[in-house]
């Protein structure tokens, strides 16, 4: 009997303290969706018009001379797809200059940025329908502003039809496009 | 009859054992967004930034509610479903909640952004019941480096007398 109240007591004795040992917990969840990216603009020092000209000839008997320009600088942020691991850039304009070849090349990433930025597809002769100027580009960002990204060079020359070069002076919109 | 009692005794110590519990109200979810992006180029604003109050907990006596409180600590880590090891989560307190008697219940600690880890570290710590302690994260590391993804993790407060 004595046995019995002695471990009753014990048991007692335990129950009480073993409060000191409890502990609880709750949780609740922290969730980030992070979507796929594609975004892009040009920058440059001043205003992203720019106008090329042909300069006249001085001397009887030559031809007109074309001009180039590499103020604009192709910015870009991207996240890619979970269906296509690329994206490209791709450009055309609006129509075309009788006689004219407008061209564009877009150099190397420089500047800030980081991550799968894309290759550069070379020089291209720019046409009304989209061609890929820019390709490979992965999850990235170029940097912002001038002096990041790609550098632009737009050389306007003489297409193969010199007898079609007439005066003109109407604006060509050149459109550029980072695919989904 | 002496044994009786001691059952009954018994039975009333184990119905009313002391304990305190924490309870967590809200979540937070973050939607990243391309116009998060001021220009075409950059990358995230790198830090988010819950509201305050987004999350709270509250600490519960379950004797007798407040009148036996005890010290208690609170413990933080969390649980990934997925997540990536560029993300940084941290979280700090930013009210003191309030209790039904404030004279005897107080909390300290967890006033500036712990990082919020897969293992326990010490968050705050107090002394009896307190409700409403409000809480606010930051999330560090969003980039467009990050895979597409809905990254997903659990935070656990655990509670410990002491």
């Amino acid at each position: 009997m004595k046995r019995k109240i002695v471990t009753l007591a014990m048991m007692v004795f335990a129950s009480y303290f073993g409060f000191a040992q409890d502990s609880g917990t709750a949780s609740h969840t922290l969730s980030v969706t992070v979507p796929e990216v594609a975004i892009l603009d040009l920058e440059s020092p001043g205003t992203t018009a720019i106008a090329l000209s042909f300069t006249a000839p001085t001397e009887a008997g030559m031809g007109v001379e074309g001009s180039s320009n590499s103020d604009l600088w192709l910015n870009y942020s991207s996240i890619k797809s979970t269906v296509n691991p690329t994206r490209t850039v791709n450009v055309q304009m609006s129509k075309i200059i009788p006689g004219a070849d407008i061209k564009v090349a877009a150099a190397a990433h420089a500047g800030t940025g980081e991550g799968a930025v894309g290759t550069p597809a070379g020089e291209l002769t720019l046409t009304t329908s989209a061609q890929t100027l820019v390709n490979g580009i992965g999850s990235c960002y170029t940097g912002d502003g001038v002096s990041n990204g790609h550098n632009l060079t737009y050389s306007l020359v003489v297409g193969s039809d010199y007898s079609a070069l007439e005066k003109t002076n109407e604006p060509v919109t050149i459109t550029y496009t980072i695919s989904n | 009859m002496r044994v009786r009692i001691l059952i009954i005794l018994l039975c009333g110590f184990s119905c009313s054992v002391y304990a305190q519990k924490i309870e967590v109200k809200g979540k937070w979810k973050i939607n990243v967004s391309a116009k998060d992006i001021l220009n075409a180029g950059n990358d995230y604003n790198t830090c988010y930034e819950s509201s305050e109050g987004e999350v709270e907990f509250r600490v519960k006596n379950n004797w007798n509610h407040e009148y036996n409180g005890y010290s208690w600590i609170v413990y933080i880590n969390k649980q990934d479903e997925i997540w990536h090891p560029n993300l940084k989560l941290s979280v700090r307190r930013t009210s003191d909640g309030s209790s039904a008697y404030a004279c005897y219940s107080y909390i300290y600690g967890g006033g500036y952004y712990r990082n919020v880890s897969d293992r326990h570290s010490f968050f705050c710590a107090g002394y009896r019941g307190r409700d409403n302690v409000e809480l606010q994260y930051k999330l560090e590391g969003v980039s467009l480096l990050l895979p597409v993804r809905n990254y997903k993790t659990y935070v656990t407060y655990t509670i410990v007398e002491y």
